[in-house]
C-alpha cells in the first residue's frame, strides 16, 4: 500500500476544476467547477439522478474523472484516507457479525497499518468517538440491531476515528424523525471545530437554506453556488427541478421527490 | 470407563486410522474458519465451484505421478484468479462466469479420467474422499497448508472485516482491495485442496458451508464465530471418522453427515436465532 498523501496547507480541502465524470457510459457531471473552504458545510442539493452521489465517490476517491481535475488538499484524491464518505443506503451486510466499536474500528485500519492489531490507543479513540455521537452506551452491540439513525451516528463515528477532515454524507437526514435529525446537526456542529469540512447530500430545501454555510445546487451541471439566500432562488431552483418543486405562501419549498427523476 | 476408552483407542492402533484421524481433525478445524467468509459473503456457490474445477488438476497430477495435491493446488489458484479476473472485467454476472468455468473444468477431468482403466474407483475416490488413503507426505503437505492460511487470516484479519462487511469501505479506506480479494480466493482455493482428501470434491462445500453456517446461529461475533465453527468441524470429522470405522461406512459422507446433523440441532434449538426460539418469541409470525 502506498503512503497516504500529505495535505498540501495552502489548499482548499477540496477544489474541483471543469470536472466531469462518467457512471455506466454517461455523463453523471460535467464541467463541475467550485472550492469548499475548511470547516464549511455544504449542502448538496439537486433532484435524483443529478450526480449527488457520483460527485461523493469522487472525492472519495472511488470513480474517478473522465476530464478536469478534483484536488484533496491539493492532490488527486487516489491516496487520500483524510475522506470519510457515508453512503446513502447501507453498503453493508446488515446480518454481519460485528460490533458497533468494530465498525468505528474499521475508521482507523489504515492509521494501524498491515499486518498490526489495535493497541490501546486505538480502542481509547473508538471510544472517544462513540462519545461524540452519543452511541457510547452501544458499543458492544451489533450493527445490524441499532435503527438508521443510529446506524448513521455509528458511521459517523468511524470517520471521527479515521480523523477525517472532510466528511461526505449522503442523505444521512432522510427517513430520521426530528430528533434524530436535530442529534445529526448537533454532531456535525460539534465536528466543525475540528475543523471537519462537511457535505451532505439532501433533498430538505429547507434545512439546506437554514442549517448550511452553502448550497451547492446541482443537476448533472452546476446550477448554483453559495450562500442558501443567494443559492435557493425559484429561478435556479426551477433549473435544477424544472416543474417538480412547489412554493407554499409562507416561502417554504417543497421538492415532489415522489415524481422527480422520472420523466 | 474403560469400556470407552478402548472404543477410541482401537481404531488408532492402524497408521492410517491415526493418520486419517490427524488429517479429519485439521481439515475440520481450518476449513470453517475459512468457511465464515464464505457464508458472510454469501460464496457457497463459489466454493462448490472451486471444488468441482480442481478436478483436472488432480486427474492430470495422478496421470503424471505427481502429488495429486499440488495439482490441484495450481488449477484452484489458476481457477480463482481467473474467475475474479473475467467477472470483474466483462459484462457476464459473476455465478455464471462461474457456472462456465465450473461445469467446463468438471468436464475436462471426468473425460481426462475416463481415459484412466481404473476410472470408476479412482473417481469414487477424488469425488468422496479417501481419509484413511493419507499418506504421511500428504498429512505433513496438509498441515503446512492449514498453517498457512490460518495465519495469512490471522494477518490479514481487520483488512479481510472491512472487505467483507463493507465493500465501499475499504475502498474510501484505500486498501488494495483486488489483491486482498484475490488473496481470499486463493485462500479458500487452498482450503479446498485440503479438505478434498478427507470428504472428496462433491462434499467439500459441506466442509466450507456447515460449520460455518451453525456456528452463524450461535453468536453475533466474528472472532467467535470462526472459533465456533473450527470446534464444530473438528468434532464432526473426529466423530464422524469413528463412525465410518464402528459403522464400516465411507468416511467422507459419515463426517458430512455429523455436520450436518449438528447444524440441524443448532438450527431447532439456538436461542435467539433458531427455528424453534424464533416461532415462541412473541409477536413471532
Amino acid at each position: 500500500m502506498s503512503l497516504p498523501q500529505q495535505h498540501d496547507s495552502q489548499a482548499p480541502p477540496i477544489r474541483a476544476d471543469r470536472l466531469s465524470v462518467r457512471y455506466n457510459g454517461n455523463l453523471a457531471l460535467e464541467q463541475l467547477s467550485f472550492a469548499v473552504g475548511a470547516g464549511e458545510r455544504i449542502a448538496v442539493v439537486g433532484p435524483n439522478g443529478a450526480g449527488k452521489t457520483t460527485l461523493f465517490k469522487v472525492l472519495a476517491g472511488i470513480l474517478q474523472p473522465a476530464s478536469g481535475s478534483v484536488e484533496i488538499h491539493g492532490h488527486g484524491p487516489g491516496r487520500h484516507v483524510c475522506v470519510g464518505y457515508v453512503p446513502q443506503r447501507a453498503t453493508f451486510n446488515l446480518d454481519f457479525p460485528v460490533s458497533v466499536a468494530e465498525v468505528v474500528m474499521m475508521g482507523r485500519i489504515r492509521e494501524i497499518g498491515l499486518l498490526r492489531w489495535p493497541r490501546r490507543a486505538d480502542w481509547s479513540m473508538v471510544d472517544s468517538a462513540l462519545a461524540r455521537v452519543g452511541m457510547q452506551d452501544y458499543r458492544a452491540r451489533p450493527i445490524g440491531s441499532l435503527s438508521s439513525g443510529q446506524q448513521q451516528r455509528v458511521f459517523l463515528a468511524q470517520t471521527v476515528a479515521q480523523q477525517a477532515d472532510i466528511v461526505l454524507l449522503d442523505e444521512p437526514l432522510t427517513g430520521l424523525d426530528l430528533p434524530s435529525q436535530e442529534i445529526m446537526f448537533e454532531i456535525l456542529d460539534d465536528l466543525r471545530h475540528g475543523p471537519v469540512t462537511v457535505l451532505v447530500a439532501t433533498h430538505d430545501l429547507n434545512l439546506a437554506s437554514s442549517r448550511f454555510d452553502k448550497v451547492l445546487l446541482l443537476n448533472r451541471r452546476l446550477i448554483a453556488y453559495g450562500e442558501p439566500q443567494a443559492t435557493i432562488t425559484p429561478e435556479n431552483l426551477l433549473e435544477a427541478y424544472g416543474g417538480h418543486l412547489h412554493v407554499f405562501a409562507d416561502g417554504r419549498l417543497l421538492v415532489d421527490t415522489h415524481h422527480e427523476g422520472r420523466q | 470407563m474403560e469400556t470407552l476408552i478402548a472404543w477410541l483407542v482401537e481404531p488408532l492402533t492402524y497408521p492410517f486410522m491415526l493418520r486419517g484421524l490427524w488429517a479429519a481433525l485439521m481439515i475440520g478445524l481450518v476449513v470453517p474458519v475459512l468457511g465464515c467468509y464464505v457464508v458472510l459473503r454469501g460464496m457457497a456457490f463459489y466454493g462448490d465451484a472451486l471444488a468441482h474445477i480442481i478436478l483436472p488438476g488432480v486427474v492430470v497430477a495422478f496421470l503424471l505421478g505427481w502429488p495429486l495435491a499440488l495439482g490441484a493446488l495450481i488449477v484452484g489458484v489458476l481457477a480463482a484468479l481467473a474467475i475474479g479476473g473475467i467477472s470483474s472485467s466483462t459484462a457476464i454476472r459473476e455465478d455464471s462466469a462461474i457456472g462456465v468455468v465450473f461445469a467446463g473444468a468438471l468436464a475436462l477431468g471426468v473425460l481426462l479420467l475416463s481415459v484412466q482403466r481404473s476410472y470408476a474407483v479412482d473417481l469414487a475416490h477424488i469425488l468422496f474422499g479417501d481419509l484413511l488413503g493419507v499418506s504421511p507426505a500428504d498429512l505433513a503437505l496438509m498441515a503446512g497448508l492449514s498453517i498457512a492460511a490460518l495465519l495469512t487470516v490471522l494477518l490479514f484479519y481487520k483488512e479481510f472485516l472491512v472487505l467483507s462487511f463493507d465493500r465501499v469501505l475499504a475502498t474510501t479506506m484505500q486498501l488494495p482491495v483486488r489483491l486482498l480479494n484475490n488473496l481470499l480466493y486463493v485462500l479458500l482455493a487452498v482450503v479446498v485442496v485440503i479438505s478434498i482428501q478427507a470428504v472428496g470434491i462433491a462434499l467439500v462445500v459441506a466442509m466450507l458451508v456447515t460449520p460455518a453456517s451453525a456456528a452463524y446461529l450461535l453468536t453475533r461475533r466474528l472472532p467467535r464465530m470462526m472459533l465456533l465453527a473450527a470446534a464444530i468441524g473438528g468434532a464432526s470429522g473426529v466423530l464422524g471418522l469413528y463412525s465410518s470405522y464402528y459403522l464400516d461406512v465411507a468416511s467422507g459422507p459419515a463426517i458430512v453427515l455429523v455436520a450436518t446433523a449438528v447444524f440441524g440441532l443448532i438450527f431447532l434449538f439456538a436461542p435467539g436465532r433458531g427455528f424453534l426460539s424464533g416461532r415462541m418469541r412473541p409477536g413471532a409470525a
